[in-house]
């Protein structure tokens, strides 16, 4: 990376903030830290930052209603921190649009590795300029533009969404496993009962038109994952 | 329907059916007894005009006759009756089984209520106190549920504020110094937190500890010199007025402590350069505490809430604190039949009253 990733950092424990900061700082990003939802919203609004870290817990506004106002009006990247054990928050913010989770107490490392993965897919679309287009059905995949059409009407994806959603065009017509899915939409491993990937598949059902029939065009293929239908 | 009903229903049915018998032999006895004088000199036989009379037909030829059609229909009105009754019994039983049941299965939302009908009887007020049961159960349950998940929030803040101190000792060993410093003061937190916890739930528990005289002139002063030596860096200054205080029957270490916590919050919550004030006074057996800050006090319905464990106002900053100290007043003063109050005072600012047993 050449010039440093700018991030927003949105927790309202100030010192831990404070602390990831200088972490983050050292290790190549450009961090801005704010302590509360409403500050959060206006700032990552802003379009100054290609990607948001925020925590689920706070007070006033928390997390998942920050997250909600952000997705009425963008699409950028989004990491929230939720509590280990808080599985209902996790899915809510999946299906909000969150582009990943990192349990709350995480190693900074550990985040910091969440955020370059993140980063890396939202940011691949320069470097794969002049891609043609995928095209199965009605639905039109731009990896250039990182962009995403249904019946010649754009579709607004989030940026792991349209990951997820690219993988299964490239491979169209066949199952592509949750492993897989997860290696290259969330840029990490699966883990166990983990129900990102399904979540995310949900969302992206429903922002997708159905095919002939009432259909939904990405099928689920018992125990080997899903598959984008080929018609 | 179960053998209750069965039991129930033979009972009474045993019962009643005892009673006709009992009824119809005492009718047989007396028609019997009147009899014996008619059958042995049959008046009508050797009368001189007797004709053809036939005898009256409640009299049998020889015995009276067993009443067959009353017996019959006793029978009939018994079963019935039976029936009806040990349904009404234990109709209303079954009904509390079931709930017991829900009960112990976990579903403490199970209520009784309108299933007892119109009742208004043992039974009902056995419902009633079913309801009361699961109703209390239900709250304690819920607090306590409440309590494990703040619990484990409230682990996870300094938790994670190690793990983050952690990372940065790795990523920058020349400031290992200022991160050591760091993680032992979470780790002191977490000492902290784990310290008040104990003591909120031993005081559940309702151990309030040994009770002796407590000098309360000496316990407020060594407070408030201890307030005053914490309020000194941000310019926060403690008033007291106390003289004369009665001395209370109480655990001192806790009572210090309900009392400090009510102190420390007001001090917390002052503003740089404002005044807490300590009201102290006896009146006819009671000793009243008052503590006022210049803070910016709290909104109304909150107001109780604030002796809720973990109960934080909107906009409080975290990480200093749990949330645990009022409520951890508010259960050392219960437990010596005192009285802890907030209210908001007339010019602003959070005012708590603290009433004891003189």
């Amino acid at each position: 990376m050449t010039t440093p990733a700018r991030i927003l950092l949105v927790d309202d424990d100030v010192e831990l903030a404070g602390m990831l900061r200088e972490y983050l700082v050292r290790d190549g990003f450009e961090v801005l830290a704010v302590p509360d939802g409403e500050s959060g919203v206006a700032e990552a609004l802003s379009g100054h930052f290609s990607l948001i870290v925020l925590d689920v817990m706070m007070p006033g506004i928390g997390g998942i209603e920050a997250l909600r106002r952000i997705r009425a009006a963008s699409t950028v990247p989004v990491l929230m921190l939720t509590a280990k054990g808080d599985d209902l928050d996790r899915i809510l913010g999946l299906e909000l649009g969150a582009d990943d989770y990192v349990p709350k107490p995480c190693l900074p490392r550990e985040l910091a590795a969440r955020l370059r993965a993140i980063l890396r897919r939202s940011q691949q679309g320069g470097e794969l300029a002049g891609q043609a287009p995928l095209v199965v059905g009605p639905l039109k995949v731009m990896p250039a533009q990182r962009r995403v059409e249904w019946n010649d009407t754009p579709v607004e994806l989030t940026s792991t969404e349209f990951n997820l959603l690219e993988a299964l065009a490239r491979n169209a017509g066949r199952p592509v496993s949750k492993a897989e899915l997860s290696e290259q939409a969330l840029g990490r491993p699966l883990v166990r009962f983990d129900r990102s990937i399904d979540v995310h598949l949900s969302s992206i059902r429903h922002k997708l038109g159905q095919l002939p029939g009432g259909r939904s065009c990405i099928q689920t293929v018992y125990r080997q994952g899903y598959q984008l239908i080929r018609e | 329907m179960g053998r209750l009903f069965w039991k129930f229903f033979l009972f009474i049915w045993l019962a009643q059916m005892a009673g006709i018998v009992g009824v119809g032999t005492y009718f047989w006895y007396e028609r019997h007894q009147a009899e014996p004088p008619a059958a042995e000199a049959p008046p009508f036989a050797h009368h001189p005009h007797g004709g053809q009379h036939p005898p009256p037909p409640h009299m049998g030829p020889h015995r009276p006759r067993l009443a067959v059609v009353p017996m019959f229909s006793g029978l009939i009105v018994s079963l019935v009756s039976a029936f009806a009754l040990a349904w009404y019994f234990a109709k209303p039983i079954r009904h509390l089984r079931r709930a017991f049941d829900a009960a112990a299965g976990g579903d403490l939302d199970v209520r009784i209520g309108a299933g007892m009908g119109g009742r208004r009887d043992e039974l009902a007020d056995l419902g009633r106190d079913f309801d009361h049961m699961t109703d209390r159960l239900g709250h304690l349950v819920e607090g306590q549920k409440r309590l494990l998940h703040d619990v484990s929030h409230e682990m996870r803040s300094p938790l994670a504020r190690l793990q983050a101190a952690i990372g940065l000792a790795r990523q920058q060993p020349e400031r290992f110094e200022e991160t050591l410093e760091r993680i032992e003061r979470e780790g002191l937190r977490l000492d902290s937190l784990v310290d008040e916890l104990l003591t909120l739930s031993r005081l559940e528990a309702g151990v309030a500890g040994a009770a002796e005289q407590v000098d309360m002139q000496e316990l407020l002063e060594g407070i408030v010199e201890d307030a005053r030596f914490e309020g000194a860096a941000r310019q926060v200054s403690v008033e007291l007025s106390a003289t004369a205080l009665p001395a209370v029957q109480a655990n001192p270490e806790l009572l210090q402590r309900a009392i400090e916590n009510v102190v420390r919050n007001a001090l917390h919550h002052s503003p740089p350069g404002g005044v807490v004030r300590i009201v102290a006074g006896a009146t006819e057996g009671r000793l009243r505490v008052s503590v006022r800050d210049q803070g910016p006090g709290v909104p109304t319905d909150a107001l109780e809430k604030i002796f809720r464990p973990f109960y934080r106002g909107a906009g409080q900053a975290s990480g200093n604190g749990y949330g645990l100290g009022l409520a951890i007043a508010e259960r050392v003063i219960a437990a010596v039949d005192g009285q802890i109050r907030a209210k908001n005072g007339e010019s602003g600012g959070l005012v708590v009253d603290i009433e004891l047993v003189a």
